[in-house]
């Protein structure tokens, strides 16, 4: 198998893409494909501050090596949750360091959770009876705004792959869940002040993509999954889309892509009645909810 | 065959010992994983599932789905 570009032997089949690349093209092709995703969505320019939102993991480190490699100005932030299962988030941060420390133009913010808010991830989880999932995305997300609000950032980019908006999607289709419909995009602009703007560049990147860019630029990543994430529903709708791919390569990518356009010509209509934000009482932070947000919440929920 | 025809593949704490002579596609088939949801890394390179798998191969699989 050979690249299409130079004839030397291939390191990756993209079948959706009818493309073969070797191991100069491919990293390449993939920086491209990224910065034309930017582009096409305006999701931000040249002179923006960018805040990485990195977890160790292939997607975020393998963002953060393709913003800084296009120009952008591109700091990273991880945050420690706390999950001790096997040293979980010490080996994840282990990884963000090791990458801040090869790229020295870049600056990595360091949150721990415990630290700084009393107690872990999974300890706010088994205080609140809720599973440590819906409560480290409530909790990252608060955070990483605050950090961008605090740090002047013009940007927080997460490095959601196609594959996790592709399962994402048919999660938010199978059950029609009209807000979530409305709100997933490619870039969230910022509605109002004190929301900073998300932006997702590696959208149209396939997880298998994503990997072996890893692989090909020499960047290490946690390979250990996060333990709470063993039986996850994204992981089966996953694999389900993986089965229709195989079948017809591109299904993933028309699927998503399809669901982006129908969302941008007004075909997703969300749910109706969405309060306004406003700012917390407690701690500034946008909030759909009177006085605190749903983080201020949890806190005085369970320091009672 | 001989053993000196074999090769192995990796994946977590599995192993297999395969023929060499197919691709590494077929081999993945064969221990029942997905081909798109791995990569095939030899002697630490990234190859393509088309590659033949050669006696004495090392081929590591590299899970590439990730959830949560």
């Amino acid at each position: 198998m050979r690249c299409q570009h130079c004839g030397e032997v291939a390191v990756i089949s993209m079948p959706q893409h009818r493309l073969k690349l070797c191991e100069k093209h491919f990293p390449l092709w993939v920086e491209r494909r990224v910065a034309r995703t930017i582009e096409s969505f305006q999701m931000f320019s040249s002179d923006d501050r960018l805040l990485v939102a990195v977890s160790g993991g292939k997607d975020s480190l393998a963002l953060w090596e393709i913003l800084l490699r296009l120009g952008y100005q591109a700091d990273g932030l991880y945050i420690h949750l706390g999950i001790e299962h096997e040293g979980y988030s010490h080996v994840s941060q282990s990884y963000a360091e090791a990458f801040a420390a090869t790229h020295p133009d870049a600056t990595l913010h360091l949150v721990d959770v415990r630290a700084r808010y009393g107690r872990s991830i999974p300890e706010l989880a088994r205080e609140g009876g809720r599973r440590a999932c819906s409560r480290c995305g409530m909790i990252k997300r608060y955070i990483m705004n605050r950090t961008a609000r605090e740090g002047d950032y013009d940007a927080i980019v997460t490095g959601h792959n196609l594959d996790d908006e592709a399962a994402q999607l048919l999660q938010n289709n199978l059950y029609w869940l009209r807000g979530y419909l409305q709100r997933q995009a490619p870039v969230l602009p910022q509605t109002c002040q004190g929301l900073v703007r998300k932006a997702k560049p590696l959208c149209l990147v396939a997880e298998r993509e994503s990997a072996a860019y890893t692989f090909v630029r020499g960047i290490e990543y946690i390979q250990q999954e996060c333990p709470h994430s063993a039986g996850a529903t994204s992981i089966f709708h996953k694999k389900i889309l993986n089965d229709m791919e195989r079948r017809s390569p591109g299904t993933k990518l028309q699927y998503y892509q399809g669901f982006v356009r129908a969302r941008q010509d007004g075909f997703i209509i969300g749910d109706e009645d969405t309060p306004p934000l406003e700012e917390c009482e407690r701690c500034g932070q946008p909030t759909t909810a009177n006085a605190l947000c749903a983080f201020c919440r949890m806190l005085e929920t369970e320091e009672t | 065959m001989d053993n000196n025809h074999e090769a192995t593949l990796k994946y977590h704490e599995q192993e297999w010992q395969i023929n060499s002579g197919m691709t590494i596609r077929h081999a993945i088939e064969k221990v029942g994983l997905d081909p798109q949801s791995v990569l095939a890394i030899r002697q630490k390179k990234l190859v393509n599932h088309q590659t033949i798998v050669e006696p004495k191969d090392e081929i590591l699989l590299v899970n590439v789905i990730s959830g949560g």
